[in-house]
């Protein structure tokens, strides 16, 4: 009753968590991004710009501010639309002078997903022309990409022209901005997504193709898109239609593509970053869940895995989310393989919560090497309802730690006096694990 | 006259003890000092800072000075795991985290009535504390921010306070 109480409280404490479920309906439009007038999304018009700066490296460009707050709605929407946490949104200018929109699903290699430690961060590419100072944007991409410095160069790489072989880097120190350039313009955030001070981020823009210069590009960036990109992919989800929070762990809604190995990592096999022949739909046969290979001993042990899933399954993750609820138990070791010791029964558990009593440190075995437990949600469901998480929880959830999970795990530290113990969370999809210095790694679930 | 006398004191005890204001009261004046921060609280600061959901507060904290580097952070922390002994010696890694935040410009709130102004509205919020204790307050460019801790830990969303300069609050998100 108490606990009931206290959660009507919470609810009445109110959290005005912003919505941003808005919905990107068209598939074209007159802008470069949906949802967005004009060219809201950044605060100078480039052919206003001889605002050109030289940093401390003798890079030189002209610089623009990116308004991330109107950005991120939209890759939001997107991550909604698709269900998982790496995502992008094109605009791309068709020759009938309208922009296609599309959604895209991104994969990237583990290297760059694990050095992200988990953290997420906003991504914008744009290729502009300025041939006649017409400052017309002719393709831009906005994504949430793992926070790290190969998560954006896989994705840069990927989105530049095929044809430009040109060596960036002997551009960053051209003598001066010529306008009669096309411009491709990269950035991440300059700061982490964390504290959406964007309008101080500044994108650079440097020149790919120009008419006049004495810069040696090879090959050419078209004019009107098409096949000197790779983007849209084959398993682009141009259709916005609704997706259902659903409880499959698979992300297969895009069309005629392998959402399973999207790009621009496509599970490590470059030829199909440009396969965009998606005239026939490749053969989806199912094939067994290849072996774990996370590089964590407790992950990548079967016995776990198979403790896992009963684990993942006990928290009815297929049931309607109020009806869901957390499970976790001690991860323990009998010095081969790594099993689950469920928490006791009189933990209190719901949707958002596991509630331990006061003398719960009695019940800690002695072989523990770690503690696990779920969130029974998928990436994109809004968890608010006061039968969930009340209005603190998230209303477009993604895979994430909790400061309580964290301080259980440090309680547990203290009394063990072992800090190499670890926290695990798994979700519907992904699995995390948590050390004592709240360094999180982010796993992508497989084989269980 | 005797029974007069008790008929009121009787009354003077009821209202005491039923109006809500004096409960509240009681409830405020129990503050005597501001809550002492411990270590662990550091990681608070540092997860509400790097988190992504302060996004949500658009146009408000867009504005802000917030801003703090999550490599900063790893960089902080140069031991591994394995060379935490103890409890204290990971108590000091927080600390440092703590420094960290000093030297850049967050403030631990000393001033009782700060303090009591915040936990006024916080307790509007949550009266249940038996399961709780007053976690520290601390002061991020004009932003204030509380929350409580729990006396035994459990799994799941701490909730995070957020003032203004005025001590008003303007949000609350679980982290």
């Amino acid at each position: 009753m108490k606990r009931l109480l206290l959660g009507v409280l919470l609810l009445v404490a109110g959290c005005e968590v912003s919505n941003l479920d808005q919905k990107t309906t068209d598939q074209k439009g007159q802008t470069p991004l949906p949802e967005i007038e004009a060219n809201d999304y950044r605060s100078l018009n480039y052919s206003d710009a001889y605002l050109f700066k030289s940093d401390s490296s003798g890079f030189q460009g002209f610089t623009g501010i990116v308004n991330w707050q109107v950005i991120l709605p939209v890759i939001d929407d997107a991550r909604t639309n698709l269900q998982t946490n790496y995502v992008a949104v094109f605009g791309i200018l068709e020759a009938d002078g309208f922009y296609s929109y599309h959604q895209q699903m991104l994969g990237f290699s583990p290297e760059a997903v694990q050095e992200a430690n988990g953290n997420v961060r906003p991504y914008i590419y744009e290729i502009i022309d300025l041939l006649g100072l017409s400052d017309e944007v002719k393709r831009v991409a906005i994504a949430y990409i793992p926070d790290s410095e190969l998560a954006k160069k896989e994705l840069t790489t990927w989105l530049h022209p095929k044809s430009m072989s040109v060596v960036l880097d002997s551009l960053l120190h051209t003598k001066s901005v010529l306008p009669q350039c096309t411009y491709m313009c990269t950035m991440v955030s300059a700061d982490q997504l964390k504290s959406a001070t964007a309008l101080t981020d500044v994108l650079y823009c440097y020149p790919v193709s120009c008419s006049e210069s004495d810069i040696v590009v090879e090959g050419s960036v078209p004019t009107d898109g098409g096949s000197d990109f790779n983007w849209p992919s084959a398993n682009t989800d141009g259709n916005t239609g609704s997706s259902s929070s659903g409880s499959s762990s698979n992300t297969g809604e895009g069309e005629g593509g392998n959402d399973s190995c999207p790009p621009p990592y496509n599970c490590g096999s470059p030829e199909q970053a440009s396969d965009e022949d998606d005239s026939e739909e490749e053969s989806t046969e199912e094939e067994p869940p290849e072996p774990c290979d996370t590089e964590d001993p407790i992950l990548d042990n079967e016995v776990f895995q198979i403790n896992l899933n009963l684990l993942w399954q006990s928290s009815q993750p297929d049931e309607p989310i109020s009806e869901r609820t957390e499970q976790g138990g001690f991860i323990v070791s009998d010095g081969n393989d790594y099993s689950i010791i469920n928490y006791p029964s009189d933990w209190i558990r719901n949707a958002c919560q596991i509630d331990p009593p006061n003398d719960f440190l009695n019940d800690v075995p002695e072989n523990i090497v770690g503690v696990i437990h779920t969130h029974p949600f998928f990436s994109g469901d809004d968890t608010t309802s006061p039968a969930v998480c009340g209005s603190g929880g998230p209303t477009n959830y993604s895979s994430g730690s909790n400061l309580y999970d964290f301080e259980f795990l440090t309680a547990v530290m203290n009394y063990t006096n072992n800090f190499n113990l670890k926290s695990y969370i798994i979700d519907g999809d992904n699995i995390l694990s948590i050390n004592l210095f709240l360094h999180i790694i982010t796993t992508k679930r497989c084989g269980y | 006259m005797k029974k007069y006398s008790i008929s009121i004191l009787l009354i003077v005890i009821s209202f005491v003890f039923i109006n809500p204001d004096y409960v509240y009261s009681q409830a405020k004046s129990d503050l005597v000092t501001c809550p002492e921060n411990k270590p662990i609280d550091w990681m608070t600061v540092k997860s509400v800072l790097i988190s992504t959901k302060i996004t949500d507060f658009d146009n408000y904290l867009s504005q802000k000075s917030l801003k703090y580097n999550y490599s900063d952070f790893e960089n902080l922390v140069k031991l591994k795991s394995s060379e935490i002994s103890s409890y204290k010696d990971l108590e000091q890694q927080f600390d440092m985290v703590g420094d960290y935040l000093i030297n850049n410009g967050v403030i631990v709130i000393k001033d009782l009535s700060i303090c009591s102004e915040i936990y006024q509205v916080m307790e509007e919020r949550q009266t249940d504390l038996d399961d709780y204790e007053r976690g520290p307050i601390f002061k991020i460019d004009d932003l204030y921010i509380s929350y409580y801790n729990v006396k035994t830990p459990r799994m799941g969303m701490k909730t995070i306070y957020f003032f203004d300069s005025k001590l008003s609050l303007i949000k609350t998100l679980g982290f």
